[in-house]
Parts: C-alpha cells; structure tokens; sequence
C-alpha cells in the first residue's frame, strides 16, 4: 500500500481538473493530481476542436453581450439549466482566457497580433470565442500542465480512484488502485474535486476517448450525492461507422456535406425543408435514425455523407485532419460517399452542485463536463471549454478555502482493505465473461435501447437487460499483478453498469420530449409538467429518482420558442 | 481475408528476452493497425500490453513500429502481413509499451513554461506575428515519442542529448515572443549543437510539428545572435 497526503486532492487530469489544481495553488494549501492514465494523454480536453466562449467588451462583436450569451446558453439548454451557474460563467470566462495567456497560451490573432480572431458556434447570437488552430483544447491543456509543473504540483498517473472516504458528511479521503502494479494507495485529502469528465464509452458510437466510462460520476453517487439531468445525452450527427477503431469519431462538418439514404433521396428535405444538413444536431441526428428505422440506411447502418460536390482542393483545404483520416481510410472524398452516423458526444447531466461547485458533502466538489446544470437539457458549441475554465477556476479556489479551515486530516490505513478484498474478488473468479465483453453489452444495450430515439418500452428494455448483465461474473485472463489491464477494465465495466441505470431511469420519468431527449412515445414538449430536473440517488444499491422544479430567476421561457 | 501479424512481445518480470508471437485475424480494407490491436486484446489474448487512449491521434498514446516504421498505431492502415514492435530507444514495461516517465524525468531542466521579466502593458496583448508562426507550429507536438525512436543522435548519447521532442517542446518558448529566458544557453547546454540535421524525426512525425525544422531554425537563430 502507498499513502499520500495532501489539502486538496483532485481527480482527473483534463482541462478542468488542471485548472481547479491550479487555482487551489494561490491559495497556500497542498495540492495534487491523481489521474487514471496519463495527463495530456487522455480525457476529453485535448481533443476538443473547437473554442472558448467568452464575451468581453475588449473583444466582443458589435451587439454582443454577457447578457445575449447567458440567454443563447439557457435557451440551447431549453430551460434545464442552472441559471445561476450560466451566469457565473458568462461573468468569468473571459478573464480566465487572459490568464491562460498569462500562462502561457497565445489565442489566434488578427495580422497585427492585438485583436483575438473570434469563432461562433451553434446557437451562439455572435462570434464570440477565441481559438487556436483547430486544438484549442490541447492548447489549453498543454498550458495549464507546464505552470503546473512550474509549481510542482504532483500528477499521480495511472492511479484510478475506487472509493472516496468520509467522516460523517465531511470528505476526508479516498481510495485508488494503481494501474500498473495493482497496488492499492491511499489518499488523505481535506478537500477533493472529481473532475472525471463524461461517459461517451458506455455508447457503441461515440467520439470520447476510451478511458471515459463515467468513473466520476458513480464515485460521487456511491458517496451519497445527487446526478442531475442524466437523460440528457448529447449526440453529434456526424461519426464514421468504419473501421472499428474510428467507429464514432468526427467524420465531418455538417456545412460542407449533404447527406443522403440508401434510395438516394437528400432526405433532410422531409425533415427541415429550409435548413436542410443546417437544422439542429438534434434533429439532424434524429433524421438519420430514422431514415435507418424505416429501412433506407446504409449495411452499417448508418446514411451516406456526400463532399463530391465540392470544388476539387475543398475539403482537403478546409478540413485537413478529416481529409487525411478519409484518405487513411483509404476513401477519396471527392469520388465516394462516406457512411455515417450519429455519435455520442457530451453528458449534459452529472453531479448536483451549488454556485460554490460543491456537492453536498463538505468538502466534495465537482468541475468540468461531471457536473450537470451548466447546460440544461443541450449544451451549445463552445461552451465546454469555457466551463471548464469557469468550474476549474471556482472549485479550486472554493476547495482551498474548505481545506484552510480543516487543522488535522488522518486515515486508518485499515481503509485499504475494502480495495484488497476487491482486487481479491476480480482475481479469483473462475468462470465468466471477459471484462471488455461486458462492456460492450453495456454499449450495445445503450446504442440500441438508449439512443437518439427512446420510449418506454424501450427503456424497459434496457434496464432489464442492465440488470440481467450486472448479475454475470467477470473473468479477467490472468491474474498478474502487473500491467494487467483487465482488472481495471473489470472495475469499469460495473460503473458503466451503474451511470446506465441512472440515464435509463431518469430517461424513462421525463415523459416529454425536449432538448436532447427524445421520447418517440411523448413526441412534444411539456413546460407544464416537465420544467423540472430528475435527480438519481443511491439508496442501499437502489437508483431512486426524485425531482425539483427550475429555478427560472432570470430567464423564464416565452411560449413562441416551443412553436419553432 | 486472413491477416497475420507477429508482435514482438516482452514480459520484463517474466521474460529473459523478447519473443515474437504470431497472431491471425480477419483483414479487410480500411482497418488500422489500432483495428488489429484491439482484435487480438478482445479475442485471442487480453494479456496484450498496448496503449492508445483517443484513437484519433490526438493523445500520442498509441506510437508503435510497424514494418520497421515508427507510427501511430490509430493513424497506419493495416497490411495483410505485418510485423509490430515497440518504438526504439526506449525501455519496454510490457510488450508494446514503452517507459514514457524515464524520458519525462529530464524534461523539467528544459523549463517547459512561460518565463518573463515584466507583464503584459494590455490584455490581450499585442503579439508579433512572425514568431507566433513559428509557436503555433511547435505547439502541434503530441509527445507520441515517434521522432526519439528514429533519432540516431538519441540512440547514441541519451546524456548528453535530449532528442527531438524535447527540443520541439523547447522551441515553443524559444519562438514565444514574450519569453525572456536565455534558452540559447539553456538548448546548448542540452546537446541541441550535436543534431546532424538528418531529418528523420521530420519524416515520422505524424502532428506536423516538423522537428528538424524547428531545430534549424534555432540553430540558425542562435547563429546570428551570437
């Protein structure tokens, strides 16, 4: 066993978690980062294409304002969000872009270097978000990490958390296995963020990484804190069905395409006659599925996305990185069709916090893409990395601030136990199915029951066979101690396991229609009965749902908005 | 159509030397090796050691040789026949993963971080746009360790010569117009001098952060200042 201590602990190496270790530095405590791989290496942050967005009158467009980027963000949110966590962060976004200058990063800028290029996404009323190249997260990621190193705060990589530890409801600890070696480490902690990021792994398409299978958010939820808004999972319409490895990545822009079904027909025309591939990820998204459902989709299943019409250079010009995927993939873009289809891209949902980023244990916080409220129901484009400087930045300082306060912090090393007999468990079964097996049931079971479309039956569905799949015994191949990535995977496996029951769950009592979630049982919206949040609880093993009205405070929905 | 593949696979808790494993698999057209990799962890043999993280090369978890080319594995379209082992000039943990802490243990010498004298008169401030060519450029890196597992330079003094990596990493914060730090120094002191200007790490970097060049272009910066 190997024990550390420290004043604040956080847990994931992304953009947020980086940010929160370095906001808890100014503050005089001590600080460090666990990581279940290696930081810059994984997670979501270092993949993300996109920008920050962040309104400030020494940049902004002509119109723009804080104000207009709160009301775009509630409204792409369809009423779901937190408010006061969307204006926290439209306040301070803006400045958190400086000082990631002042650390290090350069933003794209005009020819004379005094003036940010902006960027505007969907949904967004203007350009307002600042950029580089097509690796704004990298950057940022790559910042961050060096004036860390600066401060030499301790990154503990490839040590997955199992288990956090408290003292009646304050937080003072948790548990880890380390990945390569399986020895189990024990972490003293007086404050502790998780900041795990998303769960596009428990999805057969996504465009996440592979090591995001929802860690995050079971750890909390195991600890007794509420999941916000689970049902709301976010899907990009564009991913590739081929080959395997690639299987729900990026595979194109929606401006530069045309997409087609298996008869030839453009069928957005039926679905968005004016915007065609232009309408909204969601109903794009929704489009294809159905295309497929009623027969007219590819042999992967999926519709075929058309760039032949482009000028010859095209997309080569505009999409660099997506011409030499395509050519890798040995399809020329401007001869053939490329089969596509929707991919899981964002967790709206994810832990319960206040405006201070805490959950409702003492000294427990979340940031980043593990915590709900910031984007309600959808989340616009750009507005990710911008909650992860936000939430980064708060619940670092507010973490410092709780640990200050804490004069002695000590763990019974008997906590390790739990973990050894655990390591003991996953090692010893004798007849199974192999960890990554089950995990692609988990997927295979959300893709198909889970998805773009639900309905109650549907989702049944899925909670039955969830449930059937959590009763089979995981067998891992050899039981090594040493680099015996099985183990790990064993222990994901049950997490994916567990953030499905919440989604299914929450899913199956928002019988509406809204935002990302679409039940094809409950084809409308219902501000009547439905602006309100499901909250997922743990009780004795138990998901339990409950739910609490909006808090409309600042921006209450005008009844056109649903006619659209 | 069938595929075969032969992985050179070491186990150094277990294994006197390393050995090669033959390997089948259903090939089709498009798949990469990545594809194969993980064919094999979910089928045949889950004690495969091998790391990729976000299969689209942006993480550089997954740099590999395949036919004696060092690639990323999400990146390399795979053959019929292949050979895999894992990249050059590094230690081995287990079978295709490489020691990636014993060569980010010499990294905090190279001060990878914004060092200045004074700070900025506006916000945003203003940045001169020739350099910020050249940072944006050094910026790319992905750190997948490709460049060092080619580097002749490397292979023979580890010492007294940090390798092409680490002088991309540098080279952001020496083309950063605001760094004051005298990193001339700091590169000449790190062997930046021994580079035969070969070429190679160009030719396998797949984040077109284009090593070499960066490194002339210090060189020949360092040239004129002095």
């Amino acid at each position: 066993m190997k024990r550390y201590n420290t004043d604040v602990l956080i847990i994931g190496g992304g953009g947020a978690g980086l940010m929160a270790a370095y906001e808890a530095t100014k503050y005089n405590v001590k600080v460090a980062l666990v990581n279940k791989g290696k930081v810059q290496k994984t997670g979501a942050t270092i993949m993300a294409p996109g920008a920050i967005a962040a309104v400030d009158d020494r940049w902004k467009t002509a119109g723009d304002s804080k104000e207009l980027h709160i009301k775009d963000t509630i409204i792409g949110g369809s009423y779901l969000n937190d408010q006061n966590m969307v204006e926290i962060m439209a306040k301070n976004s803006p400045s958190l872009v400086i000082e990631l200058e002042r650390m290090g990063a350069i933003f794209q800028r005009n020819k004379n270097g005094d003036k940010y290029m902006l960027r505007i996404g969907g949904g967004h009323t203007y350009p307002r978000c600042p950029y580089l190249e097509d690796r704004t997260g990298r950057e940022m990621v790559r910042t961050i990490v060096s004036e860390l190193k600066k401060r030499n705060v301790p990154f503990y990589e490839n040590i997955m958390i199992i288990r956090l530890i408290k003292n009646n409801e304050n937080i003072t600890g948790a548990t880890g296995i380390n990945l390569n070696t399986l020895e189990i480490c024990l972490f003293e902690s007086k404050s502790i963020i998780i900041a795990t990021g998303g769960a596009g792994s428990i999805y057969q398409n996504t465009d996440n990484s592979v090591d995001l299978t929802g860690d995050g958010y079971v750890l909390a939820l195991e600890a007794g804190v509420a999941l916000r808004d689970m049902e709301f999972v976010q899907f990009y319409p564009i991913g590739f069905l081929y080959p395997p490895s690639l299987k729900g990545m990026l595979g194109g822009l929606l401006y530069y395409c045309r997409l087609y079904n298996s008869k030839g027909e453009r069928f957005m025309e039926k679905y968005d006659k004016e915007r065609l591939e232009l309408s909204t990820r969601d109903r794009v998204s929704r489009a294809i599925i159905q295309e497929v459902i009623e027969g007219r989709g590819t042999p992967l299943g999926g519709v075929y996305m058309d760039l032949t019409f482009n000028e010859p250079g095209f997309v080569k010009k505009m999409t660099p990185g997506l011409y030499e995927t395509y050519i890798n993939m040995g399809i020329n873009p401007e001869k053939e069709f490329i089969e596509i289809a929707p991919t899981v891209h964002f967790f709206m949902g994810g832990l319960s916090i206040n405006s201070k980023w805490e959950t409702s244990i003492k000294g427990l916080y979340g940031a980043g893409e593990t915590c709900g409220g910031m984007h309600g129901g959808n989340r616009l484009s750009q507005n990710a990395l911008a909650e992860i400087l936000v939430s980064g930045a708060i619940s670092g300082r507010n973490a410092a601030l709780n640990a200050i306060n804490i004069k002695d912090n000590y763990l019974d090393p008997n906590e390790a136990h739990k973990e050894e007999e655990l390591l003991i468990k996953i090692l010893s079964v004798k007849v199974g199915r192999k960890p990554i097996h089950i995990k692609k049931e988990v997927k295979r079971i959300m893709w198909d029951y889970v998805g773009v479309f639900r309905t109650g039956k549907s989702l049944s569905k899925a909670l039955k066979e969830m449930r059937l799949l959590e009763t089979i015994s995981v067998k891992v191949s050899s039981n090594s101690m040493y680099m015996n990535k099985e183990v790990i995977e064993a222990i994901e496996s049950r997490n994916m396991i567990i953030l499905a029951k919440c989604i299914i769950l929450s899913a199956l009592n928002r019988k509406e229609s809204r935002a990302a979630h679409y039940r094809s049982d409950y084809p409308e919206i219902d501000n009547i009965k439905y602006l309100r949040n499901f909250y997922s609880t743990m009780k004795e093993g138990e998901i339990i749902i409950q739910d609490k009205k909006v808090d409309l405070k600042k921006l209450i929905p005008e009844v056109k908005i649903w006619k659209e | 159509m069938e595929g075969i593949v032969k992985i050179l696979r070491f186990n150094p808790l277990v294994d006197r030397l390393p050995y090669q494993q033959q390997f089948e698999y259903e090939y089709n057209e498009g798949m990469t090796v990545l594809d194969v990799l993980n064919y094999i962890y979910e089928n045949i043999d889950s004690t495969l050691g091998y790391s990729y993280s976000c299969r689209n090369g942006h993480c550089g978890l997954c740099g590999i040789i395949v036919d004696g080319d060092s690639v990323l594995a999400c990146k390399k379209a795979a053959k019929p026949e292949m050979m895999i082992e894992p990249l050059r000039n590094l230690r081995v943990i287990k079978d295709l993963i490489i020691d990636r802490e014993e060569y980010e243990r010499r990294l905090p010498q190279l001060r990878l971080f914004l060092e200045r004298q004074s700070e900025a008169v506006m916000e945003p401030e203003k940045i001169d746009m020739q350099k910020f060519e050249k940072f944006i450029v050094a910026s790319r890196c992905i750190e997948c360790f490709c460049c060092l597992s080619v580097c002749p330079v490397y292979k023979n003094s580890p010492h007294l010569f940090a390798g092409p990596m680490a002088y991309a990493l540098e080279s952001r914060h020496f083309f950063d117009p605001r760094d004051d730090l005298n990193r001339a120094l700091l590169l000449k002191s790190e062997g930046l001098e021994l580079c035969t200007e070969c070429g190679l790490c160009s030719e396998v970097c797949m984040s077109k952060t284009d090593p070499a060049k960066l490194i002339r272009n210090m060189k020949d910066f360092i040239k004129k200042i002095l």
